[in-house]
């Protein structure tokens, strides 16, 4: 052949070889390539852009490990140039790379070195392949049973195999039956099953269960571990029979409970804590109504008892009584029995009874019963505590007032006596001294010295009702015990008033009075004063009666009148020293305020009563009684 | 003007003061006509009895010195009264003066000089 054919004929073999490899490399779905010694893409095939998205252009020139995960890198290029060294070739070397827009792409490298004529390193030459999704599954994978491992692992789920029978063995055994008994598989697959038991008589009842039930039973079981610990577990399994029923074996579950069981056993702990609060704040609630409610201490005591019989555990049989200030209270009537619980009810220290709560049948009292009865009575304490001592406040607060108002009448005594004796000296000195001074008209002069006359008897009758309270008030009043004839001392007595034509008396005595006993004077001052009163109080005029009536052991004497009246509030007041009534009417009216109370003291002092009946506007009768003269002997 | 529930009283200071010229009597019998008549007449001072029925002397006082109509007249209250605070209450109740009875014409003419036209 010629030259130039051959040379032809070479080319068109070269070109289709490599055209072949193109295909080739096109085809593999792998990015082909080429670097040269120091690790610079020489080659790379158009795949390079599906599996790095760069053009075959862009990496020409730059490192291989440019392309690599940057965490990754320095790992990556000692481990590269460690291969290159050796002129090793590189099989199924998985390492992550960054695609063009960032996200990580792993990578399956298989390469071979390129060695030169002298046997120098010239470069490499190879294949990789975009396997991201298959380290993705099977990462995936890898956490997947991790963590199905982890979940049988710790879940502690025993999975067995054993056969029935009193002396039933296991057959098999998972690992976690191991954890949860502490004996090793070797060891579990050689001992009776009852041995794991806590109470082995509990197996018979179990298969005596199991024989007759068809599906699968769970029970709670009380295992000892090998280390002598107990557990609760939950043991659920079936039984697996042969064609004539008989039991050939059972498979079962067995779950470690004792946690779940703690945490079970706190809740119900909690549960009764809580009811036991929500019945003692309700029992407290109510024992706050009742002192709310309730007046007097002894209802309140009543309703403890009631209270507490129906809050004890067993309302049937409990009793209560409440024992304060050496009394007893209770809601019903019963006898006391030897199963009593009690607590002290303390007033400021000092204790004043008890609360008991008493079962008619043995039972035994709970911490609780005993916390809410020591709560109970430290709030009956309380409460008692209080009112005694609002009490005692309300007590000194009245004697206070009493002591202010007696003051105040003290007071008010000596301001209106010495009124009462003044004005009338005022009127005595002030005429008089006019009269010696200077010369005045016969009428003038004749008025002045009336008035002094007049004032002089006022003032005698005043000093004279003021001794006489004085007397009364010191207890220095003699009074005489005379036998007295009412009818006579009455008509003297009513000619010494001074009235006017306007009034009339009258005298109303039955023939056969009988004598009164007592004092002439007294009772003469008393009937003085009655009708007198009756006269100053009616001064429209009209018509007076003094009369009298017989009782069987006393006289009761009237004096009435058909003026003013005196209304009902004002009445209780009549008999005190001073006190006169603020009604303009009365206040009119000329007077000490102190005739009445001496009227009162005098008729007391001869051993009778005196009483008022009035209508405001209709009149007064003034009512006393004494008591009947009699002779000795009768 | 002189007030005083007591006739006598007021009898009694007409009386003594009538022959004065300096002096023109007016007489109320209460403490109501009291309010009135000072209301009315305006004096330039009143004499005023403090135990009276309905109301008492202080109230009257305090009364007249709380109305300015009546606020600039003199007020010299008449006393009875026992008690130290007798003549705290005066001061407390506005009043100018005070006079205890019984009490002397004497004292009576000073007490309204005094009041009236100053210490002379």
């Amino acid at each position: 052949m010629r030259h130039k054919e051959k040379v032809r004929k070479a080319k068109e073999a070269l070109e289709k070889s490599e055209k072949r490899f193109q295909d080739i490399a096109a085809s593999a779905g792998s990015w082909v390539w080429e670097v040269d010694a120091e690790g610079r893409y020489t080659y790379s095939s158009p795949v390079v852009e599906q599996v790095l998205g760069y053009r075959p252009e862009e990496v020409l020139g730059k490192f291989f490990y440019d392309f690599f995960h940057p965490d990754e890198r320095k790992k990556l290029k000692s481990a590269a140039f460690n291969v290159f060294r050796k002129k090793e070739p590189l099989a199924n070397f998985v390492a992550p790379g960054i695609h063009k827009d960032g996200h990580v792409v792993f990578l399956e490298t298989s390469g071979v070195p390129i060695i030169g004529p002298e046997g120098e390193l010239l470069g490499y030459r190879g294949a990789s392949r975009d396997v991201t999704e298959r380290v993705r599954i099977e990462k995936a994978l890898r956490e997947s049973e991790e963590k199905y491992r982890s979940l049988v692992n710790n879940v502690k789920l025993g999975i067995f195999r054993s056969t029935p029978g009193p002396r039933g063995k296991f057959l098999e055994v998972n690992p976690a039956m191991e954890e949860i008994t502490g004996y090793t598989r070797e060891e579990l697959l050689q001992m009776d099953v009852s041995s794991l038991y806590l109470h082995p008589e509990e197996r018979e009842k179990v298969l005596e269960h199991m024989a007759a039930a068809t599906g699968k039973v769970t029970k709670e079981l009380e295992f000892r571990r090998k280390d002598g610990s107990v557990i609760t577990v939950s043991d659920t399994k079936v039984a697996v029979r042969d064609e004539s029923g008989e039991i050939l074996y059972f498979d079962g579950i067995i779950e470690d409970i004792t946690e779940r069981k703690k945490a079970e056993e706190e809740r119900e702990k909690l549960l009764r804590e809580l009811n036991r609060r929500v019945n003692e704040l309700s029992c407290l609630h109510e024992l706050a109504k009742s002192i709310r409610r309730r007046s007097t201490l002894p209802e309140i005591f009543q309703d403890v008892a009631r209270l507490l019989e129906q809050a004890w555990g067993h309302p049937e049989i409990t009793r209560a009584r409440v024992i304060f200030d050496n009394e007893q209270y209770t809601a019903r009537v019963f006898e006391p029995t030897r199963w009593r619980q009690s607590a002290d009810i303390l007033i400021r220290g000092e204790k004043r009874g008890e609360i008991e709560v008493f079962y008619l049948a043995p039972q035994p009292f709970t911490e609780e019963e005993r916390s809410l009865l020591d709560n109970i009575a430290n709030t009956l304490g309380e409460a008692i505590e209080r009112r005694e001592v609002e009490e005692e406040k309300a007590r000194a607060s009245a004697m206070a007032a009493a002591l202010r108002e007696a003051d105040r009448i003290k007071t008010n005594f000596i301001s209106i006596a010495s009124h009462e004796l003044r004005t009338p000296l005022t009127v005595l000195l002030g005429f008089t001294e006019l009269l010696l001074r200077r010369e005045a008209p016969e009428e003038k002069r004749r008025d002045w010295l009336e008035r002094i006359h007049r004032e002089s008897k006022r003032l005698s009758a005043i000093v004279d009702d003021l001794l006489n309270v004085s007397r009364i008030q010191s207890g220095r009043m003699i009074v005489e015990q005379q036998p007295l004839d009412l009818p006579e001392i009455a008509k003297e007595a009513v000619q010494s008033v001074a009235m006017n034509e306007r009034h009339s008396v009258v005298f109303d005595f039955p023939e056969d009075l009988s004598p009164v006993l007592g004092d002439r004077d007294k009772l003469t001052q008393i009937l003085v004063n009655l009708v007198d009163n009756a006269v100053k109080y009616s001064p429209q005029g009209g018509k007076i009666t003094v009369a009298a009536r017989q009782e069987p052991e006393k006289v009761i004497v009237s004096v009435s009148d058909q003026g003013i009246g005196i209304a009902p509030e004002d009445q209780e007041k009549l008999f005190t020293t001073f006190t006169r009534i603020h009604r303009p009417e009365v206040e009119k009216i000329r007077g000490t305020g102190l005739g009445l109370y001496i009227v009162k003291a005098l008729v007391e002092l001869m051993g009778g009563e005196i009483w008022v009946e009035s209508e405001l506007g209709k009149g007064s009768t003034f009512f006393f009684s004494l008591p009947l003269f009699k002779e000795r002997g009768k | 003007m002189v007030v005083d529930d007591e006739e006598n009283v007021l009898a009694l200071v007409s009386a003594a003061l009538e022959d004065d010229e300096r002096f023109e009597l007016l007489l109320a019998r209460g403490g109501k006509e009291a309010l009135e008549l000072a209301r009315r007449e305006k004096p330039e001072l009143i004499l005023l009895d403090v135990l009276m029925p309905e109301i008492d002397g202080y109230e009257v006082c305090r009364r007249l010195k709380e109305d300015p109509e009546t606020a600039s007249i003199k007020i010299i209250m008449l006393t009875a009264l026992v008690e130290e605070s007798g003549e705290m209450k005066a001061k407390a109740a506005g009043a100018d003066g005070y006079l205890t009875k019984p009490f002397s014409i004497a004292t009576l003419r000073n007490t309204l000089e005094e009041i009236l036209f100053g210490p002379e």
